[in-house]
């Protein structure tokens, strides 16, 4: 605080020992802006208030853009212009707050308005050219930070309604991801599988999941939509819903064919969008073993033959989203205790504290390492220490070993 | 922390990126290749790149296909090459070798 001010101050005290009256009635001022958190009501109450217990001829509350702008005037309709001219004042260094400015209606006081600590908007006091004497000084600046306090308490208000509006439209979004969760595990004869995946924000989340028994076998999908939130959890469900609603209607379609079809779909939802889907879709039949295999620019899938070294499946075609020319399926024959794993970036991706990443090396060692695709997929979750940072999906699908092989 | 460094020559803007290429930061480099026709983009110090990176690289690409322009990227780090070839997008964006892209530049000036 200045010596000016501080000066001022210490006279005020002085005479408002006689002025008890006036002393209630900013009491009263500030009890009577703190029963509203509507921001219009504090304003337009703080310029009335204020011009009744200074009987100042006029009084202007203006609030910075950043509270929304507007203000209010006692008596008379607000003036944007004149807000302005007050809220640019505010601006002038080395200004003492109880020396008037010369505006263009006449010497007015103009005292800041701060919330979170920050200059929120501006109580102007039209005077007279010797400005308020310190008695009254002392009022309108106990009523300017009355008024800080009571636009503090809107704020925080209006924060938190925010704050619970989201989470709620979360919590719906959850629960349409809930819905879209796939069901049990398939149980095909021959065929193994073991999934995870977890969103990193509330259950709200970017990364496909979905598995079923479909034609002679299992198919597995596991995708990932360009970045996290809200926005890419809308990509996600209108893509997990096409992708249900073909597999259901083509009941035979192999993963080329269903990403064919897919691609027709979604390629100009995805690119009107400028956003990109990497997709893996793997379908293993239970009969001879014979998966066929798309990745749309998905990273990593790995094959593991039983006892050899992982390795990576580089994609067959770009990410859904991105114009290119359809490429050919991969096949392979998986033997007993061969498998094949799909996991979204979420996990290679994790950055440890330090800077370091997981990485693909260690994924690929994870994988040599554990057998069951039970312990594989924990495995690989535990690779991610706590809760996940980004969206994470594993899926393991393994060609059983026959009792006899054991 | 990522840094963007961006020369305007007569056919071409040269933006050179270094550090991360990621969520955070995709709207700087979007921001840089704004507005250009041709653009030769220098990934070589570039140490990560997201998903976010890659949506980025491809909607300039297929901008600048459409109105007649070419994005072309150069000297790829070594984390912008294995991501670009695991997800298949090293055979949507055309990839230059740094020489010949210098060259490339040099003729520009």
């Amino acid at each position: 605080m200045t010596a000016t001010l501080e000066a001022h101050l210490d006279r005020a005290l002085a005479e408002l020992g006689t002025s008890n009256r006036r002393l209630l009635a900013v009491c009263d001022l500030s009890v009577s802006l703190g029963t509203s958190l509507d921001a219009t009501v504090v304003v337009r109450q703080l310029a009335k208030e204020t011009a009744r217990l200074l009987a100042a001829p006029s009084v202007t509350v203006a609030l910075h853009p950043d509270l929304g702008g507007g203000g209010a005037e006692h008596p008379g309709p607000y003036a944007t212009a004149y807000g302005r001219s007050i809220l640019s004042q505010l601006e002038v260094r080395d200004r003492e707050p109880a020396d008037p400015v010369e505006l263009e209606d006449g010497p007015t006081v103009i005292l800041p308005l701060s919330v979170d600590q920050r200059p929120a908007g501006a109580l102007a006091i039209r005077t007279g050219a010797a400005g308020l004497d310190p008695a009254d000084l002392w009022l309108a600046l106990t009523a300017a930070a009355a008024g800080s306090r009571a636009l503090q308490a809107c704020h925080d208000h209006a924060r938190g309604l925010e704050a619970a509006r989201l989470e709620a439209e979360y919590a719906l979004a959850a629960a349409v991801q809930d819905r879209l969760r796939p069901g049990d595990l398939p149980t095909v004869a021959g065929l193994d599988l073991a999934v995870h995946s977890e969103a990193a924000l509330g259950g709200v989340g970017g990364d496909l999941l979905d598995h079923r028994a479909h034609a002679d076998g299992v198919l597995v999908a596991v995708g990932d939509v360009t970045g996290k939130g809200a926005s890419a959890a809308m990509v996600l469900t209108a893509a997990q819903m096409t992708l249900r609603r073909l597999l259901d209607r083509h009941t035979d379609a192999r993963p080329s064919d269903l990403l064919d079809r897919l691609t027709d779909e979604l390629h100009p939802f995805l690119s009107e969008l400028g956003t990109l889907m990497t997709l893996a879709l793997v379908h293993v039949s239970s009969d001879d073993g014979v998966a066929e295999i798309v990745s749309a620019g998905h990273s990593p899938v790995v094959l593991h033959r039983r006892g050899g070294t992982p390795r990576l499946l580089l994609p067959t075609h770009a990410p859904l989203g991105v114009d290119s020319e359809p490429a050919d399926p991969r096949s392979v024959l998986l033997r007993p205790g061969d498998r094949i794993v799909a996991a979204t970036d979420g996990l290679h991706e994790h950055e440890f504290d330090g800077g370091a990443d997981v990485g693909l090396t260690t994924v690929l060692s994870t994988i040599e390492r554990l057998d069951r695709t039970d312990e594989l997929v924990a495995g690989l979750r535990a690779l991610v220490p706590g809760s996940v940072q980004d969206d994470l999906t594993v899926a393991v699908l393994a060609r059983e070993v026959p009792p006899c092989g054991r | 922390m990522l840094t963007v460094d961006i020369r305007e020559h007569p056919s071409a803007r040269l933006v050179a990126v270094a550090g991360r290429f990621d969520a955070h930061t995709q709207s700087t480099v979007a921001d840089a290749m704004h507005g250009a026709t041709d653009l030769v983009l220098d990934l070589g110090e570039v140490t990560f790149v997201d998903s976010s990176g890659l949506a980025t690289l491809v909607r300039t690409h297929t901008r600048l296909a459409r109105d007649g322009g070419a994005l072309i990227v150069r000297a790829a780090s070594q984390p912008v090459r294995i991501i670009l070839e695991l997800t298949g997008l090293e055979r949507i964006l055309a990839i230059q070798p740094a020489e010949a892209a210098a060259l490339l530049a040099r003729e520009a000036a």
